[in-house]
C-alpha cells in the first residue's frame, strides 16, 4: 500500500510537470487560439481587416469582419506584436460604439437655445464666419482648438498646422494635458527627449514588476496578461502593486504595499537613499552616463488664474544627492507613508539586485500628481541609480492612457509650447515648421500662450472667446467643472463641438460637427511604445459625418487658407503623412513610410535604415546612440540627468470639515467619459451607473452598506452617489474612489483645479470631500 | 446504509484525498507559492483592521488569480473515462440558479459537522473511484460551515406534490460573433471561475477552452442590468 502510493505521488508530480509544461506553452502564444476558433460559423465570408483598438493606450491590433458595409466581429489579431491576438473585454466589442441609435449624423445649430439640424455646408460656413470675425474683433488668441488623445495623428496634424500656421495662434491643446503632460516634462526633464526608451518587449524580460500606483489588470489589461504570461513561465517572476488602493492587480501581485497618497515621492527617494547607501549602485554606469542636478522647490499648485512657474536646473555632485537623501531614510519614510521599513529596504533590494532585470511601470497615479513631473524624475532616478535602462527588460516604462496621447499629442504636438519638431520657442524649431509649411517664420507665435486648465479659465474670463473641440468630453473630463462649464455658457462665448454622439459637451456647443469614427475613414495611431499603426477606411460614416480633419481643411479653405491644405478627401491622409514625415527625418525620431505602415501591424519610431528601434539611447540596439553602450543624446552632454525632487504635500489634505481623500478613476469596462462604451450593451450592462467605494471599516463606522446613497461634498460642489464596498477594489480608509464615466454622475464638480506646475497637468486623484447618509 | 460500510468506504477515501490534499499543499507551496497572495499583509497596511476584527478579501478582485495555473485546469490532465458533470446534473441538484447544491452522495454524520471533512474533497478536486469522477471544486472553501446550506438529499420522494418551477438556466451571451460570453449569472459566492469552468470536474457544457489565461474578468464580464443606456 505504501509502495503503490509512493510511486502513484511520483507519478502524479511527474503528470503536473508536464501539464504546467503545456500550460506554459500555451501561455507563449498567448490567444492565439481564440483568434482561429471563435465561432464565426453563419457569417459567411467575412473580410478581416487590420486597424489598432480605437480605446486604450496598449494598442492592440485588431481585426475587424465587414459584411454588407457594416462591422460585424472583432478577433484580435495573431500577427499583431502587441497582444498575439488577444483583446480585452472593450476591444472584442469596440465596433458596437458604431453603431448606437443616436449617432450624430447631421450638423447641428443652435437656434433659439436648441439645437436644430441644418446642412453641413451651413455649419462650416458658420464656423469659418464666426472665427473670423472673433480673430478680427479680439485677436488671434482670442480663438482656440482642444482636441485629444484620440485624434487621428493626421487629425492632430492639421489642427496644429491650421491653429500655428495658417491661423498663427498657439492656442492649441488636447486632453492629453490631462493625462500624460506630467510623463512628457519627466522624460524631457531626464531625457530631453519625450517617449519610453523601452517597448512592450520588456515584458518578456524583466524580473521583477513595480507597478506605482497602476492598476494594471483594468487600465492596460492586455499588458498585465502578457505579465502574468510571463509570470506562468518564469516562477521567479514578481509583481510588485505600490498603491493607495486594493485592486484586482493587488490580488495578481506578489505583494501589495498600500501607501499614504503623495507620499510615492518619499517612497521612492528612500528606494534612491537606500541604494546608494547599501553600496549597491551602479558606480560606473553614474561615472560615465549621468549628471546630477536640482530644480527649485516649494513650486506652488497653479490654483490662482495667471499662475506662472518655470523650473531650473543646477549642477549639482553626488555628494549632494547623498546629502539630500539624508532626509528620506526608510526609517524617516516609512513613519508617514504606510509602507514598512522592510518594505522600502525590499523594494530597493529588488532594484539593485545586478541579477534581476526590472521593469517600472505606471500611468495616472503618477501623472495626475500635483508632482507628477517629480514622480517621473523620481522614477527614472532610482533606474539610473542602477543603470537599469535601456536595455531588454531593464525598463521605466511609462504607460499612455489614450490611443493616440503619443502618437498624435506628443509626436505631433498639439500642445501650446509644441510644433511638430521641437518647441515654439526655439527659433530653429519655428523655422523648420516655417519652411514645411511654406509660411513666413513670423507667422508662428514664439510664446506659448495656455495649457488646458489656463485655456478654459480664459474662456471663463472672457480672453478667449471662441474654442473648437474635437474628440473629447470636457465638460464631464474638466476638474472643478462648474467654473468651466459657466464660462463656457457666457453670452459672447461661441462653442464648436465635433463628435459623435450627444454629451455634456454638445450641450455647451453652439454648432455641433458629425465625425466620422475611427474606422469610417482612414488614418493612424500611436501607442505607448512608439508604434504607429495605419488603418483603412473600412465602413462609411454616417449621413454628413466626416474626419475631424476634414472638418478642419473645410473650415481652413473657407477663411483662406486653402492653399495650405492642397489634398483631396482620397489622398489626404498619404499626403500629410509624407508631409508630417518630414519634421521627424532624422534618425532619433525618423518614421515608418506610408507604405510600410499601410503593410504590417505598426512599425516603432526611430525608423531607420527599413528597421524599427526597439530600445533608445543604446548603441546595441539604437542607431542614433553613439559609441559602444549608452548614449542619452537627448541632452548636450550626452548624459541622463538625475534631478533631486523632495517630497511636498498635496494641495488640499482632509480636515476635520472635509476628512475623507477622494480618488478618481476608470474601470475595464468604460472608455473615458462612457460616450461610447456606456452605448456598447455588454459594457453598460455589466457597470451601469457610477458609485462611490468606501473602505469596509469606514462603512462600518459610518454605517455605510452597498447601496446605501450617500451624498460627497468638497469646497467645489457635491454629488450623491450609491455606497460600493467591496465589489471590484477597496479604497484605504479615509479615501474614496469614485469612476469618472458617468455624465448624469459628474465627480469632476468636486474635484481640485490644482496642477503640476512643471506639466500643468491636473491632479484628479487626491482633493478633500466629506459624505453625509440621504 | 449501515454505518460499517459507510466507514469502509470513506476510510481508505480520506486517506487517498489527504495524500492528494498533500501534494497539492506540495505543489502550492513548493512549486506554485510565487502566485499565493498571501503577502497582501494586512495587518501593515490597514492598521485600524485590528479593532473591527478580520476584514475579508475582496473576492471579486481575488479569485481569479488563486488557482493561477494549476495542472488540474489544464484539458489534457483529465481522465476522460470518469464521469463528466453535465449542465443536466448540475441543475438538478439546484432548486434555481444560484440555489446551493443539494449533496447527492451519502455523507457520515460525523464527520459533516464543519467543513473540513467536506474541503478534503472540495477545496481542491481530484478522483474519486467510488463514484469514478472528479469532486467538484467549491468556489468558496473559506466558508466552513458547509451544511448550513449544502444538505445531503435522502430519496427524492416529495412530502406534497408542487407548483414550482425551475427559472430558465442563465446562458451567457455572445453580443459579437466571436466575441467573449458575457457573465450570465451572479458570482457572489463564485467568484472563482475556475471551480466550475474548468478543471476535470468542470460542467462539460460550459467548461473553457482556455483556464490557462486565468485573467478571466479581462474579457468576460458579469452583468449587472438588462437595460440599454438611455432605455428606461
Ligand atoms: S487593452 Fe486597450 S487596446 Fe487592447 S483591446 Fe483592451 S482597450 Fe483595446
Amino acid at each position: 500500500m505504501d509502495f503503490d502510493t509512493t510511486i502513484g505521488r511520483r507519478e502524479f508530480i511527474k503528470n503536473l510537470a508536464i501539464s504546467s509544461a503545456i500550460i506554459a506553452a500555451k501561455a507563449m502564444i498567448p490567444g492565439v487560439l481564440f483568434a482561429n476558433e471563435a465561432d464565426f460559423k453563419g457569417l459567411g465570408d467575412l473580410d478581416w481587416n487590420k486597424t489598432p483598438c480605437r480605446f486604450c493606450g496598449v494598442g492592440c491590433g485588431l481585426l475587424v469582419a465587414i459584411k454588407d458595409g457594416k462591422a460585424v466581429a472583432v478577433k484580435g489579431d495573431p500577427q499583431s506584436p502587441v497582444n498575439k491576438g488577444l483583446c480585452c473585454v472593450k476591444g472584442y466589442h469596440s465596433i458596437q460604439s458604431l453603431y448606437a441609435k443616436d449617432r450624430l449624423k447631421s450638423a447641428q445649430i443652435r437656434k433659439n437655445g436648441k439645437l436644430v439640424n441644418v446642412p453641413l455646408k451651413e455649419a462650416l460656413d458658420l464656423v469659418a464666419s464666426k472665427m473670423q470675425e472673433t480673430i478680427k474683433k479680439h485677436g488671434k488668441d482670442s480663438v482656440s482648438m482642444y482636441g485629444s488623445g484620440q485624434w487621428t495623428i493626421p487629425d492632430g496634424y492639421i489642427a496644429s498646422k491650421f491653429m500655428k500656421g495658417a491661423i498663427g495662434t498657439n492656442n492649441l491643446e488636447a486632453n492629453a494635458r490631462l493625462c500624460m503632460a506630467s510623463a512628457v516634462t519627466g522624460f524631457i526633464s531626464t531625457f530631453g527627449l519625450d517617449e519610453p526608451m523601452g517597448c512592450y518587449e520588456d515584458i518578456d524580460y524583466a524580473d521583477v514588476f513595480v507597478l506605482w500606483g497602476n492598476n494594471m489588470a483594468e487600465m492596460h489589461p492586455v499588458l498585465f496578461s502578457r505579465i502574468l504570461d510571463r509570470k506562468a513561465k518564469n516562477r521567479k517572476v514578481k509583481i510588485i502593486d505600490l498603491a493607495t488602493r486594493t485592486t484586482r492587480t493587488s490580488y495578481a501581485s506578489d505583494k501589495s504595499m498600500l501607501f499614504v497618497p503623495q507620499t510615492d515621492l518619499a517612497i521612492a527617494n528612500a528606494i534612491c537613499y537606500e541604494i546608494l547607501n547599501s553600496g549597491k549602485a551602479n558606480f560606473d554606469f553614474l561615472k560615465k552616463h549621468v549628471s546630477y542636478k536640482k530644480g527649485k522647490t516649494n513650486i506652488g499648485y497653479g490654483l490662482e488664474d495667471g499662475f506662472k512657474f518655470k523650473d531650473k536646473l543646477e549642477g549639482i555632485d553626488l555628494d549632494a544627492v547623498k546629502k539630500f537623501l539624508e532626509d528620506y531614510t526608510p526609517e524617516k519614510v516609512s513613519k508617514y507613508c504606510g509602507v514598512s521599513v522592510k518594505d522600502i529596504r525590499y523594494l530597493a533590494s529588488l532594484y539593485s539586485d545586478p541579477k534581476l532585470k526590472v521593469m517600472s511601470l505606471w500611468c495616472m497615479g503618477v501623472n495626475q500628481h500635483t508632482r507628477g513631473t517629480w514622480m517621473n524624475n523620481l522614477i527614472y532616478n532610482i533606474h539610473l541609480l542602477v543603470g537599469k535602462i535601456s536595455t531588454p527588460g531593464n525598463s521605466p516604462f511609462s504607460l499612455t492612457g489614450q490611443p493616440s496621447a503619443c502618437g498624435t499629442v506628443r509626436e505631433v504636438g498639439t500642445l501650446t509650447h509644441k510644433l511638430p519638431y521641437g518647441v515654439v520657442m526655439s527659433e530653429k524649431a519655428r523655422e523648420k515648421a516655417a519652411k514645411i509649411w511654406q509660411v513666413p517664420v513670423s507667422k508662428i507665435p514664439s510664446k506659448p500662450t495656455h495649457h488646458t486648465v489656463s485655456m478654459f479659465r480664459a474662456l471663463d474670463r472672457g480672453d478667449i472667446k471662441f474654442m473648437w473641440i474635437q474628440v473629447t468630453n470636457p465638460m464631464v473630463t474638466m476638474p472643478k467643472l462648474k467654473r468651466y462649464r459657466d464660462g463656457a455658457n457666457k453670452e459672447d462665448r461661441f462653442i464648436v463641438v465635433s463628435d459623435i454622439y450627444p454629451t455634456p459637451t454638445t450641450e455647451i456647443a453652439d454648432v455641433v460637427l458629425p465625425s466620422a469614427l475611427w474606422f469610417e475613414r482612414e488614418g493612424m495611431f500611436g501607442n505607448s511604445e512608439r508604434r504607429t499603426q495605419h488603418f483603412n477606411q473600412l465602413v462609411q460614416p454616417p449621413g454628413q459625418a466626416m474626419s475631424d480633419g476634414l472638418q478642419i481643411m473645410e473650415v481652413a479653405k473657407r477663411m483662406g487658407h486653402g492653399a495650405m491644405f492642397p489634398w483631396t478627401k482620397e489622398n489626404y491622409i498619404e499626403k500629410i503623412w509624407s508631409e508630417y514625415s518630414q519634421f521627424h527625418a532624422n534618425d532619433k525620431h525618423s518614421m515608418a513610410p506610408y507604405e510600410v505602415l499601410k503593410e504590417n501591424p505598426g512599425m516603432r519610431w526611430p525608423y531607420v535604415k527599413g528597421k524599427e528601434t526597439r530600445w533608445r539611447f543604446h548603441a546595441k540596439y539604437d542607431p542614433a546612440a553613439k559609441g559602444d553602450s549608452y548614449d542619452f543624446y537627448g541632452k548636450p552632454d550626452h548624459r541622463a540627468w538625475l534631478i533631486i525632487r523632495p517630497f511636498e504635500m498635496a494641495p488640499e489634505p482632509p480636515n476635520k470639515k472635509y476628512p475623507f481623500l477622494l480618488c478618481t478613476g476608470r474601470v475595464i469596462e468604460h472608455w473615458h467619459t462612457g460616450s461610447m462604451t456606456r452605448r456598447i450593451p455588454a459594457l453598460h450592462q455589466a457597470v451601469p451607473e457610477g458609485y462611490v467605494e468606501v473602505n469596509p471599516i469606514d462603512a462600518k463606522e459610518l454605517g455605510i452598506v452597498n447601496n446605501t446613497k450617500l451624498k460627497l461634498s468638497s469646497r467645489r460642489g457635491s454629488i450623491v452617489l450609491k455606497a460600493l464596498i467591496d465589489g471590484r477594489a477597496r479604497p484605504q480608509p479615509g479615501e474614496l474612489f469614485v469612476p469618472f464615466f458617468d455624465e448624469s454622475l459628474l465627480i469632476n464638480e468636486l474635484t481640485l483645479d490644482a496642477f503640476c506646475p512643471i506639466s500643468k497637468q491636473p491632479d484628479y486623484k487626491k482633493c478633500a470631500v466629506k459624505i453625509e447618509k440621504v | 446504509m449501515s454505518k460499517n460500510k459507510l466507514e469502509k468506504i470513506s476510510f481508505p477515501m480520506i486517506f487517498i484525498f489527504s495524500l492528494l490534499m498533500m501534494t497539492f499543499v506540495y505543489v502550492q507551496v513548493e512549486v506554485f507559492d510565487h502566485f499565493s497572495t498571501k503577502d497582501l499583509d494586512k495587518k501593515e497596511t490597514q492598521k485600524e483592521v485590528k479593532e473591527w476584527g478580520k476584514i475579508d478579501d475582496i473576492k471579486a478582485a481575488k479569485q481569479m488569480y488563486q488557482y493561477l495555473d494549476r495542472p488540474m485546469h489544464d484539458n489534457n490532465f483529465i481522465d476522460k473515462t470518469a464521469r463528466q458533470r453535465t449542465l443536466e446534473s448540475f441543475y438538478e441538484l439546484r432548486a434555481y440558479d444560484g440555489a446551493p447544491p443539494v449533496i447527492p452522495h451519502p455523507v457520515e454524520a460525523s464527520l459533516t459537522l464543519t467543513g473540513d471533512s467536506c474541503l478534503a474533497c472540495h477545496e481542491n478536486g481530484g478522483f474519486v473511484p467510488k463514484f469514478n469522477a472528479y469532486a467538484p471544486v467549491v468556489p468558496h472553501p473559506e466558508k466552513k460551515s458547509c451544511r448550513q446550506c449544502h444538505n445531503p438529499r435522502d430519496g427524492k420522494r416529495l412530502f406534497k406534490n408542487t407548483n414550482w418551477k425551475k427559472n430558465s438556466n442563465p446562458r451567457g451571451v455572445n453580443h459579437l460573433p466571436g466575441s467573449p460570453l458575457t457573465i450570465p449569472h451572479s458570482i457572489q459566492m463564485r467568484e472563482n471561475c475556475l471551480s466550475c469552468h474548468s478543471g476535470p470536474a468542470a460542467v462539460l457544457e460550459i467548461r473553457t477552452t482556455h483556464p490557462e489565461r486565468t485573467n478571466c474578468l479581462q474579457c468576460h464580464v458579469e452583468i449587472k442590468s438588462k437595460k440599454i443606456w438611455g432605455e428606461n
